[in-house]
C-alpha cells in the first residue's frame, strides 16, 4: 500500500446499510465514507433518521443490512454488532451526559482508567488544558455553566484517543449566542487532534461552519455527501435545493441545452443544463439570485417586507402567481410597502432545473 | 407472527417481573373473587345486624379524619411555604414527626393520659373533690377520639403534598391576579388553592388510605368498622369466607379512593407549571402573625408528636414493668422480620425498575402498576388473601405427603414467616418500588450510553454509573419499608406464626390488657425508629428549597 493509497482510504465506510429501533426501520440504503481526520455532519430536519443513523455507527443499534467498517474492520453486519465499548469510536451526547457524582477530571479520566496514572493525570490536564477549562478540575458537573460542561464532554470522549468522534445534536442545548463561539472552537479542537469527527444537526449555518462533508437527509435516506459548497450550488434533488438556502421554485420551459425562458425572461448557463429542449421544468432562485434592479422591465408585488437590520427580505409574488424571495442592503430605507411593484432583475450563472 | 416475535424478544428480567405481580395479586384476587364464592348464614347474619354499622362508622371516620387532616394541613403547608417568619425552618421540618408515630400508639398514649384513671382526670378529681359521673369529661374511645388520633398522625400527606404544591407555583401567575384587582388573600382562594387542589387530594387520598386500612386505634376504641369486622368475622366467627367478603366491600372504599389519587395525581401534571420560576417573593410576617403561624404549626405538633412520645418516654423509663430479655427478644424479631422484608422489597423492585427501564413494553408496565397497588390495600386485605389460599394449599401439601411419603409436615406456608413476608412485600413493594423508580429515573439513558463510547461493558456501567448513583435511592428504600414493617400491625397480628411477638403485637397485646404503662417501651422504641425515614424526609424537603 503505498502513501497515496493510505491517504484515501476511508477510515469510516458505510455500505449500504439499514437500521432502526427493534423491528422498525429508519434509515434506508445509506453509504456513505470518510475520511482521516474529516469532520461530517449528517444534516436533516427532525424524524430524519439522522440520530438513528449515528447510534448504528456507535454499536447502540443494529444493522439490518450491509455492513459499517471502521479502519477496513468489519464493526456492524446484520449478524454481527461489535459491542460500542470496544470500537473505540467517542461519542457526545444531545444532553451532555456528564457522570454528576464524578469530578470535572473523574469525568475525563473516566475512559482512560487502563493508563498509568501518571499518562493519565497528564492526558487529563491536556486536554482540559485544550477545552480551556484547568481550572475547573477539581468541580463538579452541576457547577460548570452549559457550554463548559459540552466542552468537557468532547473532552471525555477524545480522552481514549479514538478513531471517530460522534457528536448527537451538541449545540442544541445551548443558547444562540453562545453556539456562536463554540462551533469554532470546538472545529478547532478536533481539528487539533486531528480525530474524524461525525456530528448530527438540524442546523444549516452549523454544519457548513464545522463539517468537510455534508450528507443532507431526509426520511432516512440520503439525498447528497457533498461538501458545503456544491450542496448548495449543486443540489442533488430538489429536497437539498429546498432544504439549504432560502430559496424559491419558477416554473420555466427549456428553449436549447443552455437556456431557458421563465416569466422572468431568457436565461442562460454556464454549461449544458441536461433537458432537452421543450421541457417543463422548475428552476431553482435563490435569494441571492434576485436584485433590485429600478430600470428592469421585470416585477413582482411586494407580498411581505422583513427587517433584519442590515438587510431586508422582500417576499415577491410574479405576474403567473409564483414567489420569489429577494434580499435588499437596509443602509436606506426602501420605500416599498406590501401591494407595490418591485423592479427586479434575475441574475443566475448556473442552472439548478428540476422537473415538475 | 407479531405476538410470537414479541414474546422471543422477551427478556428474563421481564418475565421475573410478570411473575412477580402475578404473585404478588393472589391476595386481592381471592378477596375480590369472593364474591362470587355465595353468601352463606355468616354473611347474611352480618349484612341484617353489623355491616350498617361498619359502613356508617368507616364513612364517619372518613370524612372526620378528612375534614381534620386538611383543616391542619393547607394552614400549615401555606404558612411553611409563602410566608417568611422566624422559625418557619424548624417549623418546616417538626410538622413532619408525627409521621413517625403510627395512630394506635398515640391511641394507647392518650388513653393512658385522658381515660378515668388517667393523669389528667385524677387530678381534677382531686382538685374539685367531685366524684365519678359528676363532671363532664371528653370520651377518648369514641368515634371523635379515634377521628383526633387519625388526624394527628395523618396530616402531615397533606400538609407534604400541599406545601409542594405551594412552593412550586408560579410567582407570575399570582403577580397576574394581583394586577388584574385581586387582594392576597382573594389571590389565595381564587388561585393558589384551586391550583394546589389536585396536590391536596393526592394527600388526602393518602391519609384516608391509612385511615381505612387502620385497625389497632378502632379495635382500641371500640369503633366498629371494616377492619374490625373482618378480624371478628374471621376469629369470632371462624369464617374465612365471611371475612374474605366483608374484605371485599371494603376494598371498593379503597377502590375508589385509587381512582381518585390517580386522577388527582394526572390533573396535578396539568396544575404544575414547567416554566421557570423566579425565586417567590415570601410574605414578610409581622410579630403578631408570627405568633399566629407558630401557635397554629406548633398545636399539631405538640399534641402530635411531642406530648406522647414524652409521656411514652416518661412512662418507659420511670413506671413501666420492663424486662429486659424478653424486650430484645422482641426487638430482634422484630428486626430481622423488617430487615428481611425490607432486602426482599428492594431487590423485587430493582427487578422491576430494571425491567421497565429496559424493556418499556405493555405488559412490563401493567406488572409494575399491579405491584404497586399493595400501598392500597389495608393489612388485613392482605392477610386474608394471603391466609385462605395458603392454607388450602398446606391442607393439599400435608395430605399428599402423608399420603405418599407418610410424612407429617406440618404447616410449611401459612403460620409461618413465609406468610408474613409475602404480606410485607405485598403491602410495602410500592414504597420502595417509589423510591428505587426515582433514583433510577435520575440515571438518565444517555449516562450508560457515554459510559459504554467510553469502553464500559454493561457490567462495568452498573458498576461504575449505576451503583454509586443509585446507592442513597437504595438505601431509602430499605429503611422506609423497614419502618413500615416495624409498625405494621394487623396483618402481623392475623398471619404470624404461633407465639411469635414482634414490638408492635406486643405493644398491642399489652394495651388490649389495659397496660398501657408497660406498652410504653415497645411503643417508644417503634417511635424512634420511625424517626428516622422522617429525617430523611425533612432533609430532602430543605434541600428541595435551596435549588
Amino acid at each position: 500500500m503505498n502513501v497515496a493509497e493510505k491517504i484515501i482510504t476511508p477510515l469510516l465506510e458505510l455500505d449500504n446499510i439499514d437500521a432502526g429501533y427493534g423491528a422498525k426501520i429508519v434509515v434506508q440504503n445509506i453509504s456513505l465514507s470518510l475520511k482521516k481526520g474529516e469532520i461530517g455532519c449528517l444534516l436533516g430536519p427532525s424524524g430524519c433518521g439522522k440520530s438513528t443513523l449515528l447510534r448504528a455507527i456507535a454499536g447502540f443499534e443494529e444493522v439490518k443490512k450491509g455492513t459499517i467498517k471502521l479502519s477496513q474492520q468489519l464493526i456492524s453486519d446484520p449478524q454481527h454488532t461489535l459491542p460500542p465499548e470496544h470500537r473505540n469510536i467517542g461519542m457526545v451526547f444531545q444532553d451532555i451526559a456528564l457522570f454528576p457524582h464524578l469530578s470535572i477530571a473523574d469525568n475525563v479520566a473516566f475512559g482512560i482508567k487502563h493508563l498509568p496514572s501518571k499518562e493519565r493525570h497528564a492526558r487529563v490536564e491536556q486536554l482540559l488544558t485544550l477545552v480551556d477549562l484547568n481550572q475547573k478540575a477539581k468541580q463538579f458537573p452541576h457547577q460548570l455553566s452549559g457550554g463548559q460542561q459540552q466542552r468537557i464532554a468532547l473532552a471525555r470522549a477524545l480522552a481514549p484517543k479514538p478513531k471517530l468522534i460522534l457528536l448527537d445534536e451538541p449545540f442544541s442545548g445551548l443558547d444562540a449566542k453562545l453556539r456562536e463561539t463554540l462551533v469554532p472552537q470546538v472545529k478547532q479542537i478536533l481539528k487539533h487532534e486531528q480525530v474524524s469527527a461525525l456530528m448530527v444537526s438540524h442546523d444549516q449555518a452549523e454544519a457548513f461552519a464545522i463539517a468537510d462533508k455534508i450528507a443532507v437527509m431526509q426520511e432516512g435516506r440520503i439525498h447528497q455527501w457533498d461538501n458545503a459548497y456544491n450542496s448548495y450550488h449543486y443540489p442533488a434533488t430538489k429536497f437539498v435545493a429546498d432544504f439549504i438556502g432560502k430559496s424559491k421554485f419558477l416554473p420555466a420551459v427549456t428553449l436549447c441545452e443552455h437556456c431557458i425562458e421563465t416569466s422572468l425572461g431568457k436565461l442562460e448557463s454556464d454549461s449544458p443544463h441536461g433537458y432537452q429542449a421543450g421541457s417543463e421544468v422548475l428552476v431553482l432562485v435563490r435569494i441571492d439570485d434576485l436584485k433590485h434592479d429600478p430600470i428592469s422591465e421585470n416585477f413582482g408585488i411586494v407580498k411581505k417586507k422583513d427587517f433584519h437590520g442590515s438587510y431586508f427580505t422582500f417576499e415577491l409574488s410574479l405576474a403567473d402567481g409564483s414567489q420569489v424571495l429577494c434580499n435588499t442592503p437596509a443602509h436606506y430605507n426602501y420605500q416599498y410597502n406590501i401591494g407595490d411593484k418591485f423592479n427586479l432583475k434575475l441574475n443566475i450563472e448556473h442552472l439548478v432545473l428540476f422537473n415538475r | 407472527m407479531k405476538i410470537l416475535q414479541y414474546f422471543t424478544r422477551f427478556n428474563w428480567l421481564s418475565s421475573c417481573a410478570l411473575v412477580t405481580a402475578v404473585i404478588l395479586s393472589l391476595p386481592i384476587l381471592v378477596v375480590a373473587s369472593s364474591i362470587f364464592d355465595g353468601f352463606d348464614a355468616t354473611w347474611t347474619h352480618l349484612a341484617n345486624t353489623v355491616l350498617t354499622d361498619y359502613v356508617i362508622n368507616s364513612t364517619l371516620l372518613l370524612l372526620g379524619v378528612a375534614v381534620g387532616v386538611l383543616l391542619i394541613g393547607i394552614p400549615t403547608a401555606w404558612f411553611t411555604s409563602v410566608c417568611d417568619f422566624t422559625g418557619k425552618k424548624v417549623l418546616t421540618w417538626l410538622l413532619l414527626l408525627p409521621l413517625a408515630v403510627p395512630a394506635y400508639i398515640v391511641a394507647y398514649t392518650y388513653t393512658g393520659l385522658l381515660d378515668f384513671a388517667g393523669p389528667v382526670q385524677t387530678q381534677i378529681r382531686q382538685l374539685t373533690g367531685l366524684n365519678y359521673g359528676e363532671y363532664w369529661f371528653f370520651e377518648i374511645r369514641s368515634l371523635p377520639g379515634a377521628v383526633i388520633m387519625l388526624t394527628l398522625v395523618l396530616y402531615p400527606y397533606v400538609y407534604l403534598l400541599a406545601r409542594a404544591a405551594f412552593l412550586e407555583q408560579s410567582t407570575s401567575a399570582l403577580e397576574v391576579c394581583r394586577t388584574l384587582g385581586y387582594s392576597r388573600t382573594q389571590a389565595f382562594f381564587k388561585l393558589s388553592l384551586p391550583m394546589a387542589r389536585p396536590a391536596i387530594i393526592a394527600g388526602l387520598t393518602l391519609a384516608l388510605m391509612e385511615t381505612l386500612a387502620d385497625y389497632g386505634t378502632v379495635q382500641f376504641f371500640g369503633v366498629s368498622t371494616f377492619t374490625t369486622g373482618i378480624f371478628r368475622t374471621f376469629y369470632g366467627l371462624g369464617d374465612p369466607t365471611a371475612a374474605a367478603q366483608l374484605a371485599s366491600v371494603l376494598l371498593s372504599f379503597v377502590a375508589f379512593l385509587i381512582i381518585l389519587e390517580r386522577y388527582s395525581r394526572r390533573l396535578y401534571r396539568y396544575h404544575s407549571s414547567n416554566e421557570l420560576r423566579a425565586i417567590p417573593a415570601l410574605i414578610k410576617l409581622s410579630a403578631k402573625h408570627t405568633c399566629i403561624a407558630w401557635v397554629i404549626c406548633l398545636l399539631p405538633i405538640s399534641v402530635g408528636f411531642l406530648i406522647p412520645s414524652s409521656v411514652l418516654a416518661y412512662w418507659a423509663f420511670t413506671q413501666a414493668t420492663f424486662e429486659a430479655s424478653a424486650f430484645f427478644s422482641l426487638a430482634w424479631n422484630s428486626f430481622y422480620l423488617a430487615m428481611s422484608a425490607a432486602i426482599i422489597a428492594v431487590i423485587l423492585s430493582l427487578v422491576m425498575a430494571y425491567a421497565k427501564r429496559l424493556k418499556n413494553s405493555p405488559p412490563v408496565n401493567s406488572a409494575v402498576t399491579i405491584a404497586s397497588l399493595g400501598y392500597a390495600l389495608p393489612g388485613t386485605i392482605i392477610a386474608i388473601g394471603i391466609i385462605i389460599p395458603l392454607a388450602w394449599l398446606d391442607h393439599r401439601l400435608i395430605n399428599f405427603f402423608a399420603d405418599y411419603f407418610d410424612l407429617d409436615i406440618g404447616l410449611l406456608l401459612s403460620g409461618t414467616l413465609f406468610a408474613l413476608l409475602f404480606a410485607y412485600t405485598v403491602r410495602f413493594l410500592a414504597v420502595s418500588m417509589g423510591a428505587v423508580q426515582s433514583g433510577l429515573d435520575k440515571i438518565k439513558p444517555s449516562l450508560d450510553d457515554a459510559a459504554r463510547s467510553l469502553g464500559n461493558n454493561n457490567t462495568m456501567v452498573l458498576r461504575n454509573i449505576h451503583a454509586p448513583l443509585m446507592r442513597s435511592s437504595l438505601l431509602t428504600a430499605l429503611l422506609i419499608v423497614f419502618v413500615d414493617v416495624l409498625k405494621e400491625l394487623p396483618a402481623t397480628l392475623i398471619l404470624r406464626p404461633f407465639n411469635f411477638n414482634t414490638l408492635a403485637v406486643h405493644a398491642y397485646e399489652l394495651a388490649s390488657d389495659e397496660r398501657l404503662i408497660d406498652a410504653a417501651p415497645a411503643s417508644l422504641m417503634i417511635v424512634c425508629v420511625g424517626l428516622l425515614p422522617v429525617i430523611i424526609l425533612s432533609r430532602s424537603i430543605s434541600n428541595k428549597r435551596e435549588h
